[in-house]
This record gives structure tokens, C-alpha cells and sequence, in this order.
């Protein structure tokens, strides 16, 4: 059996611990994350999802606990922590200001070549990455400054998957974006997670976007975590979910209320699609009926 | 509320382009009308790039017509000796919460416009507790504001408007980098102010927010394409998805039942209407 890719034992975090603006951000998170999952994360704001994330690859140093990737603790050895940050990649929230290089394709590459890839290897790891997000090869030229923000987003997050990452972290991808750029962006990421296989965590606010997304939902409410299982499992806790400010999917909530009226439906409908072949299905069996 | 329908904002024939070293550049509002009574809670709807934010801009005067008219209570945005009154009596609120805020405490930066207009101090005080009454964060005067989250950033830049005793508050996409308990909070204030008779222009690409107004009006490529109720707004399915905009789930549903050849009400925009609308369909329950 092999190791989960992530996993936290007793992971704490305090931010200025013994001043006077000590915060405990996570206390006790004991976690564990199998390869291959699309894990939704959601919380509200101060929940401690930003600390986690930045626990997982290094960027924050546990002040209790371990954080291991593929089974290994990685603060047991400081000169090994750059290997951890390329096996798990993080983009940040509005990664578009981050851009830096002067044309689309340097900033992409600038991943790949500081793990010291040949040429070869940076530039199909360039190209795959642009690809994956949908830039042509005409704009690797173009100055990352010429873009639209929406295109600026996605040459940021293509950096960080050139680095082909055992785990990619994406925190709030499509945070101030429209509809139109927000479904694009999700569907290249579930694009590259079905191609990759590989782990990935979407951090968002969107409870559609997670159940028709993820396979697993993790949910973090003041400091730890509350529920971390399938999407079905999670959602079916709607109170608790509630409880913490947090909604469920508005189809969700119609579904709910359906059955507390004593309707015989499903109660995993997240998606318009299902909730119409639900009441499809009642209504074929009601006209049967009579 | 009632008032006589006096046009606080109104746009006649707008056309804007920008331009860019003399060159001619895109037209981005293209022969727009558009007038908002003293009042009302408008909602304008659009993909990004559809000219909403132009459009907010031309409401006090941060960007000048290239042709037709702005009049903000019946000033013309390009008289110049008026713009101050102008910017008085329309407050803005932008996207980002954290290029509102100029000073370092709560209270300091809501009193940051009265001081500007020269209002007695006696007055500003009155003015900050009362703009900090409105927008909840009375409880958070003292506070640094670097400390506060992003929503409540955006109730301290929100404050900080109404400090200046507007008429009229236009935001633009004020929700777009909040949260969703933040989104509700900022929601939730600017209806009490609306329903304290001040006029609400809500830039937005969150439908859920836009069923909450009195009028919604949907733009796209620099022109309204549709300008009616929330409910009759979000009947229109289709329509919305081809220009890019999402539908709430509610909605959809009933839409595509509707496809199905199946007759239930389209205008279900909250669960409670959609959980209503499925039992008239459903009929009673078995047993």
C-alpha cells in the first residue's frame, strides 16, 4: 500500500506566537490526501485554508506537528525542502500579478529551468503547459502585459503546471473572474487532472463549482478540519455545512426541501442536469401511476 | 418610497471611445440611453469587457463622454465647474478593497472625504458614526485597517462614501474579491441604504445579487440588451448563456423542464419559489 501524497499529523500553525498579535491558524489538522484526488477546499475567510496550503509546500514551517509529502516529512532535512516545492505546486490567489519576464513564454518557463531541465525538456514542458491552458503559440511571444486579465491568469497558472507538480494547489483560480472565464478555467484544470492524473486542490467559494468538480470536498472551519470525504458525503451534511456560514449548492437546497415534504428524490442532486432527470423520472412514475 | 420620478442618473445617445496617442480606439459604449429615478436599486449584468465599468465611470464624471450626454441630477458631467458637486452627490466604489482605503484606522479613513469637503468637525463626527452605523463596523472604529478582511474593507470604503452624504453609490463588482459571507454582508447593507431611500447602482456578474435589485439591466459589447424586473431578466435562459453569463440554478431548471414540454412558471428565482413551483408540478405527495 503506498502513502497517501499528502499528509498532516497534529499540524499547528500560530503566526507571531508570544506577541501580541499571536494567532492560532490550525491547530491539530491530521489529514490525509490519496493520489489522484480532485479535492475541493472550502471555508470561510480565516478558517486557516491559506496556512494550510502554504504548509504543504514548505512555504510555512509547522510551529507543531509534521506536514509528510509521499510519506517523507518535509522540514526533515532543509536542504531537501526545494524538492518538495517542485513536487507540489502552488498558485497563489490572482497569480497575474506575480508575472514578471518579459515575454509569455519566459514567465512559464522560469519553473522548469530552475529545476534544471535541460532546454529540451523546458520547452516541451512550456508548450505542454500552454496548451493545457489554451495559449496559442502566438502568444508565447507577446509580453505577459499586452493580455487580458483573464489571459494573464492562465499564462500564471501554466507556470506553475510546467513544473508538472505531483500536487497543484490552486487557491480561489477563478476569483473576480466572469462566468465565460471561470468555466474556461475550470475545464482546462479538469482537462490537465484527467490527462496528468495527478493531485490537485482547488481552493474556491463556489459550492457548484466544487460538486461538479471535485471528487473529494475538504472543509476547514476555524482552524481545523470539519469534514474532509466524497462530495456526497460532505453535502449531505448540509446543516453543519450551514452552521459555519457556508452554503450547498442552490439545486442542492431544492432537493432538500423536496424530500422534507416527502418527495421521493435523490438527495446528491448538485447539477441541473440531474435535478432534471430526478423530476423527469417522479413525473414518469406519477403519470404510470394513474 | 415613490418619489416623482426624477432621473437622478441620466445617459442620453453615450457613445465611448477610448483613444490612444490620437488614434482612434475601440468604441466601448455604443449610443447607450439609460435613466435611473431617484431610489432605485439598479443591478447592471454583464460578461467582463461588455463596458459595465465604463459605464460606472461616466456616473461622476471619472470618464467624459466621447458623444451624448451624462446628467447627474440634471448637472452635465463635462461642466467642470461642477464636477466636485458631481462627485459629491455620486460616491463610487471600486473592485478592490484594498485600493480604497487611505488611511490607517477605520475611522480616520471614513472621515477622509467630510475633512476634504471641509465640514465642521462637529459634523464629520455625526457623519462617521452614522456611516459606520449603516455599513455595521461601528464596533470596528479603532481598528487598523490593514487588519480588517477584504469584506470588511469593502464596508469601510463603502462608509467612507456615504461619509460624504452622496445621493447615489455606484459600485463596481464590490463582491467580486469578497467571500460569500462578505458578499452577503455588503449585500445586505446596501439594501437597508436603499431602503432608506438612497439610489444603488450594483456593477455585478453574480446573478444572485442582481435578483435582489428592482430593475436589472443586462449589457453587452457596450449595449443594453435587456432592461426589465430580476425575475423577467433571468426567464430569458438562452439568451443570458449565449452571452455568457450564468444562470442561477433555480432558473435553469425550470427552464430546461419548461424545453421538455413541460408546464411549470420560469420566473422561480430563489429556492423557495423553485421548491414551490416543483411541489405545483409534482402535485401531492404519495403515501
Amino acid at each position: 500500500m503506498s502513502a497517501p501524497v499528502i499528509e498532516t499529523r497534529g499540524l499547528g500553525y500560530v503566526y507571531n506566537p508570544g506577541l501580541p498579535t499571536e494567532k492560532v491558524a490550525l491547530r491539530d489538522v491530521n489529514l490525509q490526501i490519496e493520489r489522484g484526488e480532485f479535492v475541493g477546499v472550502i471555508g470561510q475567510t480565516g478558517s486557516g485554508k491559506s496556512t494550510l496550503i502554504q504548509q504543504l509546500n514548505g512555504l510555512l514551517r509547522p510551529t507543531s506537528g509534521q506536514v509528510l509529502i509521499d510519506g517523507e516529512d518535509i522540514w526533515q532535512d532543509k536542504e531537501q525542502l526545494r524538492r518538495f516545492r517542485f513536487k507540489v505546486g502552488l498558485c497563489f490567489q490572482y497569480p497575474e500579478y506575480q508575472l514578471f519576464e518579459e515575454s509569455v513564454y519566459k514567465d512559464i518557463s522560469f519553473g522548469p529551468k530552475n529545476m534544471g531541465l535541460s532546454e529540451g525538456e523546458v520547452d516541451a514542458r512550456v508548450r505542454d503547459a500552454a496548451r493545457f491552458v489554451g495559449l496559442g503559440e502566438e502568444m508565447l511571444d507577446k509580453s505577459p502585459f499586452e493580455l487580458s486579465g483573464g489571459q494573464k491568469r492562465r499564462v500564471a497558472i501554466a507556470g506553475v503546471l510546467a513544473m508538472d507538480p505531483e500536487v497543484l494547489i490552486l487557491d480561489e483560480p477563478t476569483a473576480g473572474l466572469d462566468p465565460r472565464g471561470r468555466d474556461m478555467i475550470l475545464g482546462q484544470i479538469r482537462a490537465y487532472h484527467a490527462e496528468k492524473g495527478n493531485t490537485v486542490l482547488l481552493v474556491s467559494h463556489s459550492m457548484e463549482d466544487v460538486a461538479k468538480f471535485a471528487t473529494k470536498v475538504l472543509v476547514l472551519n476555524d482552524t481545523g478540519v470539519l469534514l474532509y470525504g466524497t462530495v456526497d458525503e460532505v453535502f449531505s451534511r448540509a446543516e453543519e455545512i450551514r452552521a459555519i456560514g457556508l452554503g450547498i449548492p442552490q439545486i442542492t437546497q431544492v432537493f432538500r426541501a423536496l424530500r422534507q415534504r416527502g418527495y421521493p428524490v435523490s438527495d446528491t442532486v448538485y447539477t441541473v442536469a440531474q435535478a432534471k432527470g430526478e423530476i423527469l423520472r417522479l413525473l414518469a412514475e406519477r403519470g404510470a401511476a394513474r | 418610497m415613490e418619489k416623482m420620478a426624477e432621473n437622478l442618473l441620466e445617459c442620453r445617445d453615450l457613445v465611448f471611445r477610448y483613444s490612444r496617442e490620437g488614434q482612434q480606439g475601440e468604441t466601448v459604449l455604443k449610443d447607450l440611453s439609460l435613466s435611473v429615478p431617484s431610489g432605485q436599486f439598479l443591478a447592471v449584468l454583464g460578461h467582463n469587457g461588455c463596458g459595465k465599468s465604463t459605464l460606472a465611470k461616466h456616473l461622476n464624471g471619472i470618464l467624459l463622454p466621447t458623444e451624448g450626454t451624462v446628467l447627474v441630477e440634471g448637472i452635465d458631467t463635462r461642466d467642470d465647474e461642477r464636477i466636485f458637486d458631481i462627485r459629491q452627490k455620486v460616491g463610487m466604489v471600486f473592485q478592490n478593497p484594498d485600493n480604497q482605503i487611505v488611511a490607517t484606522i477605520v475611522e480616520e479613513d471614513v472621515a477622509f472625504a467630510p475633512e476634504n469637503l471641509g465640514v465642521p468637525p462637529e459634523e464629520i463626527r455625526q457623519r462617521v458614526n452614522w456611516a459606520l452605523e449603516q455599513t455595521g463596523m461601528a464596533s470596528r472604529r479603532e481598528s487598523a485597517t490593514y487588519q480588517l478582511s477584504g469584506g470588511q474593507k469593502q464596508r469601510v470604503a463603502i462608509a467612507g462614501v456615504l461619509a460624504m452624504g452622496p445621493d447615489c453609490i455606484v459600485l463596481d463588482e464590490p463582491t467580486a474579491m469578497l467571500d460569500p459571507h462578505g458578499r452577503r454582508r455588503i449585500l445586505a447593507t446596501l439594501r437597508e441604504l436603499n431602503q432608506a431611500g438612497m439610489t444603488v447602482v450594483l456593477i455585478t456578474h453574480y446573478m444572485d445579487e442582481a435578483a435582489q435589485a428592482d430593475r436589472v439591466v443586462v449589457m453587452n459589447d457596450g449595449e443594453i440588451l435587456m432592461d426589465d424586473s430580476p425575475a423577467a431578466v433571468f426567464a430569458r435562459v438562452e439568451e443570458l448563456q449565449a452571452i455568457g453569463l450564468d444562470v442561477p440554478q433555480t432558473a435553469e431548471l425550470l427552464h430546461q423542464l419548461r424545453r421538455e414540454g413541460i408546464d411549470c412558471p420560469e420566473d422561480a428565482l430563489t429556492v423557495e419559489d423553485c421548491v414551490e413551483a416543483l411541489c405545483g408540478l409534482l402535485g401531492g405527495v404519495d403515501r
